[in-house]
């Protein structure tokens, strides 16, 4: 369910780039990009293109070279939130006062928290689900649990927009899963707007509303990611090898005479084709070589049962007489 | 949504609201007031010429009667005192803030070459002729050393752009320290002796040379750097997590961080104006009060290192007669001896040296 909410974050033929002294180097250029309530926007790139001098430029952490950005900037530090790449390391620092420090923009001097300070604190460590982490020092996380602080710390700045720079980098798989799979559900209950620069094209595809690609020639392509995969943009911006977008697997080249007929449904015909594929193996509906896929076995046409897909191949790879 | 605990739990954790973190907090002010007036009295009580209690407690109740114990006590022993801990807890807090600031356990106010800008500035002043300790020209002097510490932090600031590895600052901090003592020592040595008498002992470090007016001066200059300092409470806080946070938290980079730097610059200056390049205050009593103090928010760090800067260099100046006889130690020997072990410390209990 795609809810598209109201305008949160736009720009005008942009230019985002720096300048030293008189010198001027523009990364990207012309941006006219828009971002609404309730979505996950996937900025995706090659590397060096310019993905953080961007979302730099949208969370206002340095000047704009040209052109306009729209943004509900009542108060600083109440409009953007950002989760930075920056290595965070503190000493005697417990993930609470960690998240607390998301209140800071609206906070006198003194630092107090009122008590509906301290409920939306609390709100935003139940959101990444740190309950029981809250008094333990940052300094001894792990890198997926200081991921989910430092968002809960930019949740508790409660503003309309969330920018966030590679969150997912040095995570394990299932991390980077929950990462992206928590900024979904936050877009869709909080009706923020996130925005996430990412390497991780095949979770970006599953779980983003609408995919930025920065291209080569210093612009920025938007749609939903459907439409850019089937538009080719992807294998314009990534010229990937050997990665089939389309079919969202690894191509492999048969480099075996043989094709092979598979009789079967489901998750083991799937796998059992990523594995016959894998081994070099063509599959083909019309071959006469066949293996039906069974609950528990597999058994060739031949009549040989086995019962696992390595002794299924170490079979067929032996060679043939 | 905030469900209320089971009883038990909350009976529980009753029971332990003495021991709870917060309270931790305040007991560790608390044990660091009581070091602080224990080291206070020491202080005046020990010194190179042994006064009975009787003498100095009836010299402590009746100021205006003459006497050579009330003598010793209000003109030389309580300003001395009151110079240690003053001169202590400016230091502290100068080097608190640097390191939040740099983001790096390894600075302060003498490692980062403060002190030595400000020495170089007051040896400046020294050849043009304005005398240490001359009544007259005490705010002269603590506004010249302050400059001198203030245009080498702003050195620093611009180094710490390209460098981002602490000990590289480090060691960037130790040479501008090189270069600015070594054009000291030229200056010395084309200068007139007498000039140069006072100067080489000033370098040593004392606490005990201070006149009112200049105990005056440093009080007002430290309490403004105070001042400075706390309105950046906020600020400081989240300076602990970089720049770009700073910015992104509503909070203006740049003039945060002058103000910073200007408080730090002015609370060095002070105190090395009127008691000399004092080595490892800065650097050390940060992470000591942070063994015990478990906070990383600086509402509780400005008072703690406060307490603990003035508290360690009592600890030192006492140590500095403490031998016996009418000789005092250089302040810095004792301070290096007590500061050093420390660094070495924070070098090796964290292989990546940055927070």
């Amino acid at each position: 369910m795609v809810i598209s909410g109201e305008t949160i974050l736009s720009t005008a033929h942009a230019d985002v780039g720096y300048r030293q002294g008189r010198h001027e180097k523009v990364v990207l250029t012309n941006l006219s990009l828009e971002l609404r309530a309730h979505s996950l926007v996937c900025f995706m790139g090659p590397n060096g293109i310019g993905k953080s001098t961007l979302l730099r430029t949208l969370a206002g952490l340095q000047p704009l070279l040209r052109g306009g950005i729209n943004l509900p900037r009542v108060e600083a530090g109440k409009s953007v939130a950002v989760v930075l790449t920056d290595r965070v390391q503190t000493y005697n620092m417990t993930v609470r006062d960690m998240v607390s420090l998301g209140r800071y923009p609206h906070l006198a001097w003194h630092t107090h928290l009122s008590a509906s300070d301290d409920r939306i604190v609390d709100e935003s460590i139940e959101l990444v689900q740190l309950q029981n982490l809250q008094h333990q020092q940052v300094n001894e996380l792990s890198d997926g649990q200081l991921q989910m602080v430092m968002i809960a710390r930019a949740l508790a700045q409660q503003t309309p927009l969330l920018i966030l720079d590679e969150p997912t980098a040095h995570l394990d798989l299932n991390n980077r899963v929950e990462v992206m799979n928590l900024l979904r559900h936050l877009a869709r209950t909080t009706g923020k707007g996130i925005l996430v620069a990412t390497h991780e094209l095949d979770l970006a595809l599953q779980t983003a509303d609408e995919i930025w690609l920065a291209t080569p020639d210093k612009s920025i392509r938007s749609g939903i990611p459907e439409d850019l995969v089937l538009d080719g943009s992807f294998d314009d911006v990534f010229q990937l090898k050997g990665f089939d977008l389309k079919t969202g697997k690894v191509k492999h080249q048969p480099f075996r005479q043989e094709k092979i007929r598979l009789i079967g449904e489901g998750y083991r015909f799937l796998w059992t084709k990523n594995a016959l594929e894998r081994m070099g193996f063509a599959v083909d509906p019309t071959a006469t070589r066949a293996i039906e896929i069974h609950e528990r076995d597999w058994r060739t046409d031949q009549g040989e049962t086995f019962q696992s897909l390595r002794s299924l191949t170490d079979f067929l790879g032996q060679p043939r007489n | 949504m905030d469900s209320n605990p089971p009883p038990t739990e909350n009976a529980i954790s009753g029971l332990f609201t003495y021991f709870s973190p917060m309270n931790r907090k305040a007991q560790a002010l608390l044990i660091l007031a009581i070091l602080l007036m224990a080291g206070l009295l020491l202080d005046v009580l020990l010194g190179s010429v042994a006064l009975p209690l009787a003498d100095l407690w009836q010299a402590l109740t009746h100021p205006n009667e003459p006497s050579p114990a009330a003598d010793i006590l209000w003109h030389f022993r309580i300003p001395k005192a009151a110079t240690a801990a003053l001169a202590g807890s400016g230091l502290a807090l100068a080097g608190l803030v640097m390191q939040t600031l740099f983001r790096n356990p390894l600075a302060g106010p003498d490692v980062l070459g403060l002190s030595a800008g400000a020495g170089l500035a007051v040896a400046l002043a020294v050849m043009a002729g304005i005398q240490i300790g001359e009544i007259g020209q005490a705010w002269g002097l603590a506004a010249t050393a302050s400059v001198g510490s203030l245009s080498v932090f702003l050195l620093m600031v611009l180094f710490s752009r390209k460098m981002t590895d602490p000990v590289g600052l480090l060691i960037l901090g130790l040479m501008v320290a090189a270069i600015t003592s070594s054009i000291v020592s030229v200056l010395q040595f084309i200068s007139q002796a007498e000039q140069l008498q006072s100067f080489v002992i000033w370098t040593m470090g004392s606490v005990g040379n201070t006149n009112p007016r200049e105990l005056g001066v440093m009080m007002t200059v430290v309490l403004l750097a105070l001042v400075i300092i706390l309105s950046q409470l906020k600020a400081l806080n989240v300076w602990l997590l970089g720049e770009s946070y700073v910015g992104s938290l509503g909070i203006r980079v740049k003039s945060s961080r002058l103000w910073l730097v200007a408080g730090a610059s002015l609370l060095t200056g002070a105190v090395t104006a009127f008691c000399g390049p004092i080595a490892f205050v800065g650097i050390a009593v940060p992470h000591l009060v942070r063994l015990f103090l478990p906070s990383a928010h600086h509402g509780w760090l400005i008072p703690g290192v406060m307490l603990g800067g003035a508290t360690l260099l009592l600890v030192c100046d006492i140590l500095v007669q403490l031998p016996g006889g009418s000789q005092y130690l250089p302040l810095n020997a004792i301070t290096a001896l007590l500061g050093a072990p420390v660094v070495i410390m924070v070098v090796m209990k964290t292989k990546n040296v940055r927070w």
